[in-house]
């Protein structure tokens, strides 16, 4: 939770002051930050992403032993038309873990990065925060469109494959490139989403100096 | 292929879908099923061993299967095919035609969490199309070639040797695993050569998916024999395995039989193929699968029946024959009588006593004695004759020169034969009169 970046100070009722007089000393009270909840700093929904997305990770690992092992394909040989659907059935098994793995890990960096910048620490760096919510969406962008377009293009292109080399390698690598693209395209512009949240929010609190009373506005406007 | 055991998970899976008909859907549609087992030559031996069975139809074992209270003992058939058989007048001029129908257990593919392959896949894979297509066969029906690359094997010696192939479609071939070969030189290139395939409208769903990809069916080729210029239409054929599936099977067998009878009475019919059904089983409790009883065998034998009735009816001459028996080489009933009780040593050695084999190897195409077979379904069935070439003859034009179980020794070099069931050879004498 966050904080001001510009503090803008709002005194009522109070006379300003007279042109050439000395400034006036204020004692300013730092706007307080909005406190950071501990329990809700994402870490656990980041844990229980990580520990789905591992999973998955390893179920799909695991197909991919069980085609190379027990099952020997080689990819010199030529590609069985009819394993297509048991193909797109098994490797659904992986993607039951990976898809919500995917939402706890970007939800969970989302509130991570507010977290962060709420708790102070990490400083606020508009700046930086842009650069990486640009390149995460990038990311998750690419990812899920990777994902997508092979998944549809799937068909056609393994009723194509005359070998095991070309229709085991599209599923797999595409696989592999769609889940290392979403899931740092997921952190990254969680993460940047959290900050972002973060300094967007609005802190008012009451200010007292020897010549006036106020509120004390933070946030980003 | 004959044992496919999928896992819970996958099973439930099938069960949240749509539950296929059990009954094909034109039953009732044909005559021949509304034919009474009591009035039929190859099916009266069924309606002995059914209750009330002088007033059952085919098409009310389809509907009501109901339960055998003894074997079905195919003695009496048997003997008339060979009988009728040999009381034909011989061929004035015959051309001999070899014909082999060979399960040859070319299985090696996945499904999730399982892997299904007959042993010494790779070996084999490399072996068996030289030496099928080495042996001086006429025509091969093969079942179990079910991938592309072995059709390819197959494909590239039967050009060295001179064999035209059919494997129906790109499409359907991996489906079905069916492969016809026929010597070149014997195809009378004026035509007609037709060919075809078909699917069977009953499966065992499972098998296809989450399984291997397998929907059965049968190859069509039709071709004039040149040597006689006797039209011959063939048919090659695997059927689904398994007692508790004998709707699936005997399903399949009228489909392929209906099939089969479109073929015009002048056009000779060679039907052959991994049937999965023996024509006797003297016991309808025999073997165990994961300690529990396998059962149903009686029924089993129904298939054979209702290939021979749908094809044409019994007898040499008039209707459908099988070449085994009308050889006079089916044996089934006399040995599988004298076959040991089931026991624990059926585990042990194959039949419990390994030195009968000696006699049945070349009585029966599927058993225990096949090292392979041995080794993937040990004492879980009763060996049996699954595999057949029967023939339909309207005009009297063919013989049976001789039949044989063949393939029965190990490959050359190895302690596995050429596939985990056993071949049937034989030979025909086609007369162009």
């Amino acid at each position: 939770m966050l904080c001001a970046a510009a503090p803008v100070r709002v005194h009522a009722a109070e006379p300003g002051p007279e042109v050439g007089d000395p400034p006036v000393q204020h004692e300013v009270v730092p706007v307080p930050r909005v406190p950071a909840d501990p329990a809700r700093s994402g870490r656990r929904m980041l844990a229980a992403g990580g520990v789905l997305l591992g999973l998955g990770a390893v179920g799909r690992m695991a197909i991919g032993g069980f085609w190379a092992g027990p099952a020997r394909l080689r990819p010199s040989e030529p590609f069985g038309q009819w394993s297509i659907p048991n193909i797109a059935f098994f490797t659904v098994f992986s993607n039951v873990l990976v898809v919500p793995g995917l939402v706890l890990t970007g939800f969970g960096s989302r509130r991570y990065g507010a977290w962060r910048v709420a708790s102070g620490a990490r400083p606020e760096d508009a700046a930086r925060t842009d650069r990486r919510r640009k390149l995460g969406l990038g990311l998750l962008g690419s990812g899920l469109s990777l994902w997508v377009v092979s998944r549809a293009a799937a068909l056609p292109v393994l009723r194509a494959c005359q070998t095991n080399g070309c229709a085991y390698g599209f599923v797999e690598s595409t696989f592999w490139l769609g889940l290392g693209l979403t899931t740092s395209g997921a952190v990254l512009s969680g993460l940047a989403a959290g900050e972002r949240r973060a300094t967007g929010r609005l802190a008012v609190t009451p200010t007292l100096g020897p010549s006036g009373r106020g509120l004390a506005v933070g946030g980003r406007f | 292929m004959r044992r496919l055991v999928l896992l819970p998970v996958l099973g439930g899976t099938m069960l949240l879908g749509c539950s296929p008909s059990m009954l094909p859907s034109d039953l009732g549609e044909h005559e021949l099923d509304g034919t009474r087992l009591s009035e039929s030559e190859v099916l009266e031996h069924l309606a002995v061993a059914l209750p009330d069975g002088e007033a059952l139809t085919v098409e009310d074992l389809f509907r009501e299967a109901p339960g055998y209270v003894r074997a079905p003992d195919p003695s009496a058939l048997l003997a008339r095919m060979r009988d009728e058989h040999a009381a034909l007048p011989p061929l004035a001029t015959a051309e001999p035609l070899r014909v082999l129908s060979f399960n040859v257990g070319l299985l090696d593919r996945w499904y999730p969490f399982a892997v299904l392959q007959v042993p010494h896949v790779d070996e084999r894979r490399v072996r068996v199309p030289a030496e099928l297509l080495g042996d001086g066969w006429d025509v091969l029906l093969l079942q179990e070639v079910w991938d592309e690359r072995d059709v390819a094997v197959f494909a590239d010696e039967a050009a060295r040797a001179g064999y035209l192939v059919h494997a129906g479609s790109s499409e359907h071939h991996e489906e079905h695993g069916l492969l016809m070969l026929v010597r070149e030189s014997l195809v009378d290139p004026s035509g007609p050569d037709d060919r075809g395939e078909e699917t069977f409208e009953l499966q065992r769903g499972v098998e296809d998916f989450p399984g291997p990809g397998i929907d059965r069916g049968f190859l069509t080729w039709r071709f004039r024999h040149a040597p006689t210029g006797v039209v011959i239409d063939v048919f090659d054929t695997h059927t689904t395995a398994f007692p508790d599936l004998a709707w699936v099977r005997e399903g399949q067998v009228r489909q392929l039989g209906l099939r089969a009878q479109e073929v015009p009475d002048d056009e000779v019919v060679v039907l052959a193929g991994d049937v999965n059904a023996g024509p006797y089983y003297p016991l309808d409790r025999f073997g165990e699968v994961d300690g529990v009883p396998t059962e149903g065998w009686w029924r089993n034998a129904q298939a054979y029946a209702f290939l021979l009735h749908y094809l044409g009816g019994a007898g040499a001459g008039t209707g459908a024959w099988d070449a085994h028996a009308a050889a006079g080489e089916a044996e089934d009933v006399a040995i599988l009588d004298r076959l040991p009780a089931f026991g624990p040593s059926f585990h042990d050695e194959p039949l419990g006593d390994a030195t009968l084999c000696d006699e049945l190897a070349g009585v029966f195409t599927g058993s225990d004695c096949n090292s392979l077979y041995f080794e993937q379904y040990a004492a879980t069935e009763y060996p049996a004759r699954l595999d057949h070439v029967l023939v339909r003859d309207a005009l009297q034009r063919v013989r049976v020169q001789d039949s044989a179980i063949v393939y029965t020794e190990p490959l050359s070099g190895t302690t596995f034969e050429a596939s985990d069931h056993y071949g049937v050879g034989v030979t025909l004498l086609l007369s162009g009169q």
